[in-house]
């Protein structure tokens, strides 16, 4: 078997638009991306010379013979099909460009937002690669960030300007290493790696030595770091700037002459307005998110997201209800109860924090621990989605879903020695064309299982990636009855009868249809702890 | 702004001097005709011209790794099942419209296009493998 890099995603951004570009379906935005992807990355233009390589010679092998003939034939008639094509894509590159979304289009998610008032998107990490001395702040994280038209981040970049966040959060990391989260309503305006000005808005600073003098401008006073932690709340009518120190020491300085008027130390705070001290509200550090709440608050709209996605069948969010022994479903039963998933029933295994301060997960520690789940239904393709966490592997196979026992049409999701995903349906025979990279210990993963019974095939993807792929030799029906989550209840006698899971799970999703690899790089970034 | 068809029908002259009359870069101008024939009628877009550019560019190097991928794809049809390959020559060819071919295969216009996209990663990565050995 070739072993090959997690990069070579079956179906990231590129591919999609690679592929949509050769079916004629690609938009003019879409072809914009494509055009951008291809300028800026000589892999990615391997990647579309191999596709379009495989497309050619398939093209020709349907055509039964080279189309020469065909070819000059017809081509005064491709001339000027060509030529109207570019007239059409420059109208259309002229259109993008009043959108004032040109720079940076390829950071915006596979989802195809909008390009008006827009949604900012999750910038995957692998795309961070601009040079860093063209921007005073990056994106880190966000949660339903929305900017107005023209006063948002190209990609995540935040280039000196001026800023308008309309609703969500946002955590920027400014070149100095200076950390800012802000809630909306917020308006700021970036200088440079070391200052701000807010004209209103609410955020915490979280300043390292290394940014030792960061500043913050605004209607009232100028704020002075000196290496710690703080609160900054500018009120959008009068300018009135409430500081709250939660470490460290914040100078507040008048604007005009620099002149300090107050060190103020940790724990308390101070107000101003218009450069005149008042009275100080309490000092009260909660109503500041911090950037690991940003995760938890991204997540939760997700899950709202995920709930209406097309053929979800099971969606266990793991949050730990009043029933501590048992794992809620939130899909709701369709027509036929009978054939819907009901909920979990945990057996042994205890929650835990998860992958955000505020989110369950549980924790599976010993071998005789496990969540059983029943899939009452048949199905002709699925996929199994988890958050995991894995502590230690210490069995040849270690389950993360497994049907009980080895039943032609059960399915087993489990994770080997070696840290390697498989994932496989009884019966259908084991025939892997391609094995990629293992999963990593003691940090957050997103798994997936696909199997697609009518294409014969099945997937196996770590944070969207594809990691192994293998055909089913046998169509049968997908009947994965009684389950194990992490664990399996095993055939009597079975030398490798002990497959306990030990680390944690926090999320588990199912649908009855195949997703794509784009669809689960999507799930993979909208769930990842953050973008660092 | 041009198409790769324009870029690599400048070109061809080039090629032919070389004597790699079958080069891949051929291949590409002709899937160009064949995609516009199968396509006729429709406003295809097209590449930039400065991106089909470089990638004629980068590629003219690679014509003999390009050629052998295309020797290795008939082995690799040959593994598909004969109703999957039959039905992405189908696709292929020019008789059928692409919403006939995803009617006889009982799927959506939506999902045969996933379906098409994943039997093209699946014949790449067979292709890559075939050569790697």
């Amino acid at each position: 078997m070739s072993q090959s890099p997690m990069s070579q995603s079956p179906m990231n951004d590129l591919e999609l638009l690679i592929n949509r570009y050769i079916d004629g379906q690609a938009t003019i935005e879409e072809m914009d991306r494509l055009n951008e992807l291809l300028r800026a990355d000589v892999k990615a233009r391997q990647v579309f010379a191999a596709h379009l390589n495989l497309d050619t010679a398939l093209a020709e092998i349907a055509a039964g013979l080279p189309g020469e003939k065909a070819a000059v034939e017809d081509i005064v008639s491709l001339n000027r099909n060509a030529i109207y094509s570019n007239a059409v894509a420059f109208s259309a590159t002229a259109a993008a460009l009043v959108f004032a979304v040109s720079l940076g289009v390829w950071w915006w998610s596979s989802n195809g937002q909008p390009h008006g008032q827009v949604t900012q998107a999750v910038p995957s990490t692998d795309h961070l690669t601009v040079p860093q001395e063209s921007f005073a702040a990056v994106l880190i994280d966000e949660a339903g960030a929305v900017f107005s038209q023209g006063m948002g981040p190209q990609g995540a970049r935040f280039e000196a300007g001026d800023y308008d966040l309309l609703s969500g959060i946002v955590h920027l990391r400014f070149a100095s290493g200076a950390e800012l989260v802000l809630n909306a309503p917020a308006r700021f305006t970036v200088k440079d790696a070391m200052h701000a000005i807010v004209e209103y808005g609410k955020m915490r600073a979280i300043v390292p030595p290394s940014a030792k003098g960061f500043r913050i401008s605004t209607p009232s006073a100028e704020y002075i770091d000196l290496g710690t932690e703080f609160g900054l709340d500018v009120n959008r009518n009068d300018g009135t700037s409430d500081l709250f120190v939660f470490d460290g020491q914040v100078n507040v300085a008048d604007k005009a002459t620099s002149e300090v008027f107050e060190e103020v130390l940790e724990g308390a705070s101070t107000r101003y307005v218009a450069g005149v001290a008042k009275t100080a509200p309490d000092f009260d550090p909660r109503n500041f998110t911090t950037p690991n709440e940003i995760g938890l608050i991204r997540w939760k709209e997700n899950a709202r997201k995920l709930l209406q996605s097309p053929g979800l069948i099971a969606f266990f969010p793991f949050h730990g209800t009043a029933d501590k022994s048992e794992l809620a479903n939130q899909v709701e039963a369709k027509e036929d109860v009978a054939m819907h998933i009901p909920n979990g029933r945990i057996e042994g295994a205890r929650w835990t924090s998860g992958r955000w301060p505020g989110k369950d997960s549980l924790l599976f520690d010993g071998d005789g621990e496990f969540v059983q789940i029943d899939f009452p239904a048949e199905y002709n393709e699925l996929t199994i989605a988890a958050w995991i966490k894995i502590d230690r592997l210490d069995y040849e196979m270690n389950s993360i879903l497994n049907s009980d026992h080895a039943d032609d049409g059960d399915v087993h999701f489990q994770i080997t020695r070696q840290g390697l995903p498989r994932g496989g349906l009884q019966g259908a025979g084991t025939n892997d064309t391609f094995i990629g990279d293992s999963l990593p210990l003691g940090n957050w993963v997103h798994v997936a299982m696909v199997i697609s019974v009518p294409d014969r095939m099945r997937w196996v993807y770590a944070n969207g990636n594809l990691v192994r792929q293998g055909s089913l030799q046998n169509g049968m029906k997908i009947t994965p009855g009684s389950c194990r989550l992490g664990n399996w209840l095993p055939v009597v006698g079975h030398p490798k009868f002990n497959r306990a899971f030990h680390g944690r799970i926090d999320e588990l999703a199912i649908w009855d249809r195949a997703l794509l690899g784009s669809e689960l790089k999507e799930l993979a970034q909208e769930g990842r702890t953050s973008l660092r | 702004m041009q198409g790769v068809a324009l870029v690599l029908w400048a070109k061809f002259e080039q090629f032919r001097e070389d004597g790699d009359f079958r080069s891949w870069a051929m291949g590409v101008a002709r899937y160009e005709v064949l995609a516009w024939l199968r396509d006729r009628g429709r406003d295809r877009l097209v590449l930039a011209g400065d991106v089909a550019e470089m990638i004629a560019d980068e590629t003219a190097n690679d014509v003999v790794q390009l050629e052998q991928q295309r020797i290795a794809l008939q082995s690799c049809l040959e593994k598909l099942t004969p109703k999957n390959r039959s039905l992405l020559l189908e696709s292929y060819g020019s008789e059928l419209k692409i919403q006939e071919v995803a009617a006889t295969s009982g799927r959506s216009i939506a999902a045969f296009y996933q379906w098409l996209h994943r039997m093209r990663r699946l014949l790449l990565d067979c292709v890559q493998h075939e050569v790697a050995r």
